[in-house]
């Protein structure tokens, strides 16, 4: 497998507070790699830094075997970078955006018409093209942005949560189109705040403080799970309240309407407190999410 | 894959920025409309406002003496044009003092008792004229001529006691000058006020459009992702302002037209002289307009900036008030980083001297060259491919 990306005990530091510490990781070619955590957890600062356009304050950073930040130049050729906000110009339209970005990247106008017809179609934004950036709901703006990376081929995209602040259903075809991309061998480095995103991805980071507290595919972190996930439906929700307050083997819970989301430490301690629930609470256990590995994680 | 590219300079990718400046020019109505009329509306109205012709400047006269000599005198201070004298105050020293103090007045003429019967018996009299001193300009210039009105008075009475001793007043030596004021004979102010004026309002404009653009990308986000393409400093700076060289071309037009057919001001020179010194000048003006915007944040900072770095040094220290020639010689250095001071000369030649070709005044337009190429320059290192 060949490194596109390669990330060295890399810091940043904004006037003394550490952004990113000593981040190390590897993204291979072809990989849908996600950096994922809550804000402030060093996402965005990691994205800027690979993309060229922030400096490390240390460590080493490699993008297609480009070291980072001395040939950054070389690197923003051959890589899409999308900020996290709207950064494309509302009183120019949809083709008239796609086309000052093309020009930039120096795409001849006969291979751009080619390239230009495929993406518009692939986005839905075809009948739109006409329209003033500025005039376009968050979805669609977020897709123009994605188009706008993507003109000039890049070997890598870069994605600075391309999802946050978008309608759940744009949500869903935003990854539609990622997963289309990446069919065609780009390698995507995109960050998230929503968990459930981490499926998308072919491998994931999840970042906190600065750190990459947990890397592996989805399949292997949610294994990678040391308690047990129980699910409860219970009718009486006060008395099921006190039987979780009275046993010592809730690590983790979280009531979410009337149904209650516990983690116990093993399979003895879950089978102790489903015998206590009682059935009438139909507690079960569940399979770990990637939301749960991420808060046994934090709290280690 | 995109094209490999070198560390050069590429005109493919200025061409695109300059039809993207273009759009956002076109497309902002309001801000073209202000940006082709502001320069005209304020050419109107300041070349009204700055003026150094003075007249009617008010005088209190206090006449002690009031014969027909005093009349005489006074008469002529009020037929010169130059003043206008204040009845309410006339012959009460008291009162002209209040006058004086509460603005009413800016000069007064003192006459004292026995002028007429002194200089009967040819003795020397001495008239008083206080002027206010705190407004120094005006009453400068009116002393010049209460001057000139008692010398003219005095050579009289000169010529009017020669002539009583039986002598033929034609046969008095005297040497009288002849002053002559070329390119501009009756030193009309407006006619080297209004390309001074041009030169202010167009280094405000040109500096004030360049600086906003670059500081709207900031403000848009839009800079984050310029930042993240190949795209290279110098060619986002030509790029930008190469649309703004057309558009303050045009409000110098509009401009130069205003003042010659709204204000008369002669234009003898050759209008592709002028064109050339124009650009030079929009070179520097609008690279000192991308330094501001390269460290300025937002809008605000940005408006500041040009008005402090651009407009206040253009007035001051330009020589269109202000004689450079009689600055400490601090200030006269500081005085040649100020592109409008080259461009207020150009301009003042251009217009009202016939035959200005491109090297009567090339020294000006070595200096416009030199800083016009610093600025530009130094905005490009400036303005730094990263974000934080």
């Amino acid at each position: 497998m060949e490194i596109v990306v390669n990330v060295e005990k890399l810091d940043k530091n904004f006037k003394g507070v550490k952004a990113v510490d000593g981040l190390d990781f590897t993204v291979n070619r072809g990989e849908i790699f996600g950096l994922i955590g809550p804000d402030g957890g060093g996402k965005t600062t990691t994205l800027r830094m690979l993309s060229g356009i922030m400096k490390p304050t240390g460590g080493a950073a490699t993008v297609l075997g480009r070291k980072l930040p001395d040939e950054a130049e070389g690197v923003k050729e051959h890589i899409g970078y999308m900020c996290q906000k709207f950064s494309l110009y509302t009183d120019l339209t949809v083709e008239e955006n796609i086309r000052f970005f093309a020009d930039i990247y120096l795409i001849e106008k006969k291979e751009l018409d080619e390239r230009l017809g495929p993406l518009l179609q692939m986005t839905r934004l075809a009948p739109f093209k006409d329209r003033l950036a500025g005039d376009l709901s968050g979805g669609m703006k977020q897709k123009l942005a994605l188009i706008c990376t993507l003109i000039h081929r890049p070997e890598i995209l870069f994605l600075d949560e391309p999802t946050t602040g978008v309608d759940p259903v744009s949500r869903r075809e935003f990854w539609e189109i990622l997963q289309q991309i990446h069919t065609d061998g780009v390698t995507i480095v995109v960050t998230t705040p929503y968990m459930d995103e981490a499926e998308q991805c072919s491998r994931i980071g999840l970042m906190f403080g600065g750190r990459i507290i947990a890397m592996d595919t989805p399949r292997d972190m949610k294994r990678s799970f040391k308690g047990v996930v129980l699910e409860s439906h219970p009718a009486d929700i006060k008395s099921f309240r006190e039987i979780i307050a009275s046993s010592g083997h809730i690590l983790d819970q979280q009531q979410l309407g009337s149904r209650f989301h516990l983690v116990v430490e093993d399979m003895a301690a879950a089978d102790d407190f489903i015998k206590k629930a009682g059935k009438d609470s139909m507690t079960h256990v569940i399979a770990a999410s990637v939301e749960d590995v991420f808060i046994e994680r934090i709290k280690e | 894959m995109a094209k490999k590219d070198t560390g050069k300079l590429n005109a493919k990718r200025i061409i695109p920025v300059m039809k993207k400046e273009f759009l956002h020019i076109v497309r902002d109505t309001r801000s073209l409309v202000i940006a082709l009329l502001a320069p005209v509306i304020l050419l109107v109205l300041y070349a009204y406002a700055v003026t150094f012709d003075i007249t009617k400047i008010d005088l209190g006269v206090v006449d002690y003496d009031h014969s027909s000599l005093s009349r005489e005198i006074a008469d002529k201070f009020k037929a010169s044009g130059y003043f206008e004298i204040n009845k309410g105050c006339e012959n009460s020293m008291a009162k002209c003092v209040q006058a004086l103090r509460l603005n009413g007045i800016k000069m007064i003429l003192v006459i004292p008792r026995n002028l007429f019967t002194d200089i009967k018996r040819g003795r020397e009299v001495k008239l008083q004229v206080i002027g206010d001193g705190s407004d120094t300009n005006t009453v400068t210039i009116g002393l010049g001529y209460s001057q000139a009105i008692i010398a003219q008075v005095s050579e009289n009475i000169t010529l009017e006691a020669v002539r009583s001793r039986g002598f033929d007043a034609k046969s008095v030596p005297m040497i009288e000058p002849v002053p002559r004021v070329w390119y501009n004979p009756e030193l009309k102010s407006t006619n080297y006020i209004v390309p001074g004026l041009a030169a202010i309002i167009m280094m405000l404009i040109s500096a004030l459009l360049t600086s906003l653009t670059i500081v709207r990308e900031k403000e848009h986000n839009t800079y984050e992702q310029l930042v993240s393409t190949p795209l290279k400093p110098l060619e986002l700076m030509i790029g930008k302002i190469v649309p703004y060289i057309i558009l303050c071309l045009i409000d110098v037009a509009v401009i130069v037209a205003v003042g010659i057919l709204w204000f008369h001001v002669p234009f003898r020179g050759s209008f592709i002289v002028l064109s050339v010194y124009t650009l030079l000048f929009l070179f520097c003006a609008l690279g000192l307009g991308l330094i501001i915007s390269a460290v300025a944040e937002n809008q605000q900072v940005a408006v500041m900036g040009t008005a402090l770095g651009t407009l206040l040094p253009s007035i001051l220290l330009s020589g269109f008030v202000f004689p450079i020639a009689s600055m400490p010689g601090i200030i006269q250095a500081i005085s040649y980083v100020v592109p409008a001071k080259y461009y207020i000369v150009a301009l003042r030649t251009i217009f009202l001297k016939a035959g200005t070709g491109f090297f009567t005044i090339w020294g000006e337009g070595m200096f416009l060259l030199i800083f016009g190429t610093i600025f530009i320059t130094a905005s490009a290192k400036s303005f730094k491919k990263t974000i934080d």
